[in-house]
């Protein structure tokens, strides 16, 4: 189901605010995803300089964007990354655990600023986003 | 026979805005070969993204050339299609070619022309041999091959770039994930060439030679599954085909398929990347400086010129229902061309796209590799080559000159060089 535009709008005032105040969110992001599932680490032997990281995260920002607005591709996106992943032994609870960990750092650096209207515009979107991970066979819209 | 010819870049700029839309055709492969193809792309992107040629040596088919638009192809499996072919396919070469090889399935590329769930299930049976733990352990060796094929190159005298180097690290590298016989390495890249070429361009002469060509790779790929398939287990491609249940017995033509995905995949994206980066850092010296002050700087360059060159210029698809793209409806059965070398250069999404700069803010933001299930297997493989080719070219070469117009591929798939002409002046 479509994201309300009301909540779409209050995960975009987050995410706005979360980038003024945190600049970039790659190394606490990756840093928790790694604490939490440290099988992970190993994936990105190559990156020295975070920039697979990086682009990564960006890419997963502009999924839920696309996701809460327009969805034109961030829906397919997600099932082909989980199916994709998979080959890589990387299973799909590690994509939940990972839009969770986007939601719980940009909470943390919204403040004082994090509303009750953003923290239930996640909560759903998030929802809405694990369906995708927990199903990712494609069927005829 | 390979014949350079030039194009004035403001005569083929002048050409395609006078030219009515509806008779554009942006597959017409003599713009890939004069490169020349750029204001078509421009074009397309400011008044028709999502484009459909009527008539073409193709037939017909739509063109999707903005980022977004080729995302929400790229993604949506369910509604396009790989199974009738991943490329535009010329309809009179595929006529002549079936005269010497007989009727084959069009697809039939291994894995990437499946659809899912067979698609995953064999993608899955070599996913391991290139995923990063087990590249880790390739690195060191892909290093010292690396070293042995620059400390050969001559000094102070012209020589093929393509040739010597390109062509030779992506040999010895698929060799080695094939575990294919060393000494005759350069068979693979050559096969390859013999498979995406028609007669008059690479090493093709005729359709005969290009039909003994494929039946001799076919073959000599039998009797390394022959060996596999009764040997215990290994790390390799081949193994790891002939022993996973989901591939072990597949049909004859899909192993075929497969080792064509491997060999070409393997071969075109790497090949004419290292080829692309000598040639971009040349056009643009500000940019060489800036990486020979900065060997850090190797990771974004490769990321840059894998975008700017877009080593493979397309991926098609068919459309399995009615569906909607950028404002247009696609029919069923219609094949769909996601053109990766326009949403490189799209404006909306990439700052000053058509400029060649190995520090931009988000330098891995490119499509070459495409998305979806069928996003490339083997992008962590090319990316690992890319890099220690160049950390140990500087380590060497204080710089590679390009001292000559290189030849481009006369395809509207592969985005490369035939030949590029340089000279290294000297030794670090």
């Amino acid at each position: 189901m479509p994201t309300d535009p009301a909540e779409a709008e209050a995960i975009e005032q987050s995410l706005e605010i979360a980038a003024e105040r945190g600049g970039d969110l790659t190394p606490i992001v990756y840093g928790r995803l790694f604490e939490r599932q440290p099988e992970m680490k190993e994936l990105f032997w190559r990156d020295t300089n975070e920039s697979i990281k990086g682009e990564m995260l960006m890419r997963v920002f502009e999924a839920i964007l696309d996701f809460i607005r327009a969805r034109q591709f961030a829906h397919h996106m997600i099932q082909t990354e989980v199916v994709t992943h998979a080959g890589y032994d990387v299973p799909p609870e590690v994509f939940a655990t990972f839009f969770g960990l986007v939601a719980e750092v940009v909470e943390e650096f919204c403040g004082e600023e994090w509303s009750p209207a953003m923290a239930q515009a996640w909560r759903r979107a998030l929802a809405d986003l694990d369906f995708y991970v927990a199903h990712p066979e494609q069927v005829a819209a | 026979m390979n014949i350079a010819v030039t194009i004035k870049p403001v005569d083929a700029a002048e050409d395609i805005a006078g030219t009515p839309l509806e008779k554009i055709n942006p597959a017409r492969v003599d713009r890939f070969y004069n490169d020349t193809i750029w204001p078509v792309f421009e074009r397309l992107r400011r008044e028709d993204p999502v484009h459909f040629t009527a008539e073409s040596e193709y037939g017909p088919y739509w063109s999707v050339t903005k980022w977004n638009d080729i995302m929400a192809v790229d993604t949506n499996h369910e509604a396009f299609s790989s199974a009738d072919g991943i490329g535009l396919a010329n309809l009179e070469a595929m006529a002549e070619q079936e005269k010497v090889m007989g009727e084959r399935r069009r697809g039939g590329a291994g894995f990437i022309t499946m659809d899912e769930p067979e698609h995953s299930q064999a993608r899955k049976a070599v996913s391991p041999t290139l995923a990063p733990s087990n590249l880790h352990s390739m690195a060191p060796q892909v290093r010292e091959r690396a070293g042995q094929i620059l400390d050969s190159l001559p000094i102070g005298k012209e020589f093929d770039w393509v040739d010597l180097v390109s062509k030779e690290l992506t040999a010895m590298t698929l060799a080695t994930l094939f575990d294919f016989p060393f000494e005759q390495r350069r068979k693979l890249p050559w096969w390859s060439d013999m498979i995406m070429n028609q007669p008059g361009h690479g090493p093709v002469e005729s359709w005969q030679q290009k039909g003994e060509a494929m039946f001799e790779c076919f073959n000599a790929f039998q009797e390394l599954w022959n060996q596999r398939v009764n040997a215990e287990p290994g790390n390799d491609l081949i193994s790891m085909l002939a022993h996973n249940p989901a591939t072990r017995d597949m049909p004859m033509q899909t192993y075929q398929g497969n080792v064509v995905l491997l060999i070409v995949g393997g071969n075109d994206t790497t090949r004419n990347t290292i080829s692309g980066s000598v040639f971009a850092l040349n056009k643009n010296p500000d940019q060489y400086a800036k990486l020979r002050a900065n060997p850090n700087l190797v990771l974004p360059m490769i990321s840059e010129t894998i975008r700017w060159q877009t080593p493979l210029a397309h991926m098609s698809r068919v459309a399995t229902r009615d569906v909607e793209v950028g404002g247009k409806t696609i029919r069923k059965g219609d094949r769909v061309v996601m053109w990766y070398i326009s949403g490189n250069r799209d404006e909306d999404m990439v700052e000053k796209p058509n400029e060649f700069i190995i520090d931009r803010e988000r330098p891995r933001q490119h499509m070459s590799f495409g998305f979806g299930i069928h996003r490339c297997v083997g992008n962590r493989v090319a990316e690992m080559q890319l890099t220690i080719i160049w950390e140990e070219i500087l380590k060497r070469f204080p710089e590679i000159k390009v001292v000559g117009d290189p030849v481009l591929n006369y395809s509207a798939f592969v985005h490369g060089y035939e030949s590029l002409p340089v000279i290294i002046p000297s030794r670090n």
